[in-house]
């Protein structure tokens, strides 16, 4: 493949929070390459080099995968169990971004190993603040395991 | 059978054996005079018939005219006694020896007669002689045969009066020892039959209400017999029967609830969800419009952007309280002893930096402990400090007091400021969901923070209520159980 290294996955269906998201990291001068993925399916696919991204190279992990929660196909608690259950993936830093904020929620994904929660927040200023900041930190300043 | 009809049953045997034997015992005490009686005449007809046979040998041997006479006044007397005897002998043995001493006694009598008219003829002849014609040594040989005769049949109708006299008494004392001894083993044997059937009733009776009553609403006494310890084991079937019923009535309502309150739970889920969805695009989109577009835009056009976003703002923080709300239904308590001095000390210092450059005057009165879950307790008393913080802004100072008093099951807590207060016809208002005395330009907020309060307080088992005075000030109030270490 001749596209650059994904540093950013980011999982989420809903198109306008993909625009916000996106438009959130530009904002705030976050240049690293972004894939998004609209369903659970596509995410897995494109993490273990199944399907369409067969020719992708699977050791080239993601720097952050951002997961929302609530996917079609499979969910993103699935999503999320897969990842941390595979030898390949479970060191690859995933960051739950969700509009809810239900304490199960928080709960089953601590338990299943997420590096971080985040509720989405309503005010786009927030939210722009809160996606760069994770953005920031776990491209730039995180200091992943080799 | 009934207990009663036993009972009863075993009354009247009793009752019916001492009127048979009161019966019995008049129909042979009268058998027994008879047969005493029968017993005396028995004996007077020989003592009777023995003169008789005095007199006769008297006569027979001086001829004396008074012997002769004593001697048929002794006839006549032994004839009546053995009229009588004929009369009252009912025996068929006795009654025919009767007959037969009656026969030999005509007999004797008879030749007695003929022996006094030879004697009546030869008087002339033999005056003075007591030698007698050979016809009369005949005669006086057959009289005294047949006088002999006579005394044994009379002897034996004496045995056999005596006889039957003895028979009558044994046969009182033994009807008498029968009657006692059937009445009191048939007692016995009620009496023991009941208190065996009492016994076993009760046990399983006993059994049965210790089994269902531990819970085994299942289990029924087994019945049989129709007494009224069966009545009251049926009784005590069918009340259990009843409680299965109710309680399986129950675990279905319960189920019902259950599920219902599981669509409740995806429904809030959902909520959460997709309702901050579109609010997120609402207010990122009129923000990015704001941002891409501020040269396009004058200052009117932005600030119908900002009231779009803001809007959304507010719409976001509804649904926030509005889940909180839904939630603390569900939420489980995690009750223990809470230091309400600690509590309201540590939420009061969230409150500090935010009003610094006021006067800020907080007065914590002695607290009592209470039972509570402390994270919703603390939430309550957040909300009340909040409130009496913002109600006091438009005051110089924000004046607070913290207090507690003692109730006999329960403490009573209160937050009083000297903010904007509240007029008490509206009291009621205070605590519904998304009420507000004061419009939104004058105080903040959504209105659900004292309905929630209440809603956290109702729960513990506590009541919530508030007075107030316009620009004077309120008092909220809110109680909570005693912690048992209190004394």
């Amino acid at each position: 493949m001749n596209e650059k290294v994904v540093e950013i996955l980011l999982v989420e269906d809903n198109p306008t929070d993909v625009e916000l998201t996106l438009r959130a990291f530009k904002k705030n001068n976050i240049t690293n390459s972004v894939h998004v993925s609209k369903d659970g399916q596509d995410a897995l696919d494109f993490i273990f080099a199944h399907g369409k991204y067969a020719d992708r190279a699977i050791n080239f992990t993601p720097k952050v995968i951002l997961l929302d929660l609530q996917l079609p196909k499979v969910s993103g608690m699935e999503v999320l169990r897969r990842i941390k259950s595979d030898e390949r993936t479970k060191l690859v830093p995933v960051v739950v971004l969700s509009s809810s904020k239900e304490e199960q929620d928080l709960i089953e994904s601590y338990k299943l190993g997420v590096n971080s929660y985040i509720t989405k927040p309503i005010d786009f200023e927030n939210f722009s603040k809160a996606v760069s900041t994770v953005g920031y930190y776990w491209t730039l300043f995180n200091q992943p395991p080799l | 059978m009934k207990i009663e009809t036993r009972l009863k049953l075993n009354y009247l045997i009793s009752l019916s054996v001492i009127i048979i034997l009161l019966i019995v015992l008049v129909w042979i005490y009268r058998m027994m005079i008879k047969a005493e009686e029968n017993e005396d005449l028995a004996a007077d007809i020989r003592k009777n018939a023995l003169e008789r046979i005095m007199f006769r040998d008297e006569y027979l041997m001086t001829n004396v005219e008074r012997a002769r006479a004593q001697f048929i006044s002794k006839t006549k007397t032994v004839d009546n006694l053995l009229t009588r005897a004929l009369h009252n002998f009912t025996k068929t043995s006795d009654k025919a020896l009767c007959e037969e001493i009656q026969k030999s006694f005509d007999i004797t009598n008879t030749i007695f007669s003929r022996i006094v008219n030879i004697r009546a003829k030869d008087s002339n002849l033999r005056r003075g002689s007591i030698a007698s014609p050979e016809g009369e040594q005949r005669l006086i040989g057959q009289l005294i045969l047949k006088a002999y005769d006579l005394n044994g049949k009379i002897a034996r109708l004496n045995d056999s009066a005596e006889l039957t006299a003895t028979n009558v008494r044994e046969a009182l004392v033994l009807l008498l020892l029968c009657f006692i001894s059937l009445m009191v083993i048939s007692n016995i044997y009620n009496s023991v039959s009941i208190g065996n059937l009492l016994g076993k009733r009760v046990k399983m009776i006993s059994e049965g209400t210790t089994i269902i009553g531990a819970g085994n609403l299942g289990y029924r006494i087994a019945v049989s017999g129709d007494d009224e310890l069966s009545i009251l084991a049926r009784q005590t079937n069918d009340m259990a029967a009843q409680l299965q019923n109710s309680y399986a009535a129950l675990e279905q309502e319960i189920g019902y609830r259950e599920s219902a309150n599981r669509e409740l739970e995806a429904f809030s889920y959902s909520v959460s969800h997709d309702l901050r969805t579109p609010l997120r695009a609402i207010n990122g989109f009129s923000a990015a419009v704001i941002e891409d577009y501020a040269d396009k835009l004058d200052d009117e056009g932005k600030r119908l952007l900002n009231v779009i976003n803001d809007n959304a703002k507010k719409m976001g923080h509804l649904i926030d309280d509005l889940l909180a709300f839904s939630r603390i239904g569900r939420q489980e308590l995690k009750k223990q002893e809470i230091d309400m001095h600690v509590l309201f000390n540590s939420a009061a210092q969230n409150f500090i930096y935010t009003v610094s450059e006021r006067v800020f005057h907080l007065d914590i009165k002695p607290m009592l402990a209470a039972i509570g879950d402390p994270v919703l307790i603390t939430q309550v008393i957040i909300n009340l400090l909040s409130n009496a913080i913002k109600f006091s802004e438009p005051k110089d100072s924000i004046d607070i007091e913290i207090g507690c008093s003692p109730e006999e099951h329960e403490n009573i807590y209160y937050v009083k400021d000297h903010g904007v207060g509240f007029d008490m016809q509206f009291a009621d208002n205070l605590f519904g969901v998304f009420q507000r005395l004061h419009s939104q330009d004058q105080f903040e907020g959504t209105g659900v923070g004292l309905a929630l309060s209440q809603r956290i307080i109702h729960r513990h088992g506590g009541r919530m209520w508030a007075e107030g005075i316009v620009n004077e000030g309120a008092i909220f109030y809110f109680t909570l159980p005693k912690s048992r270490n209190a004394e």
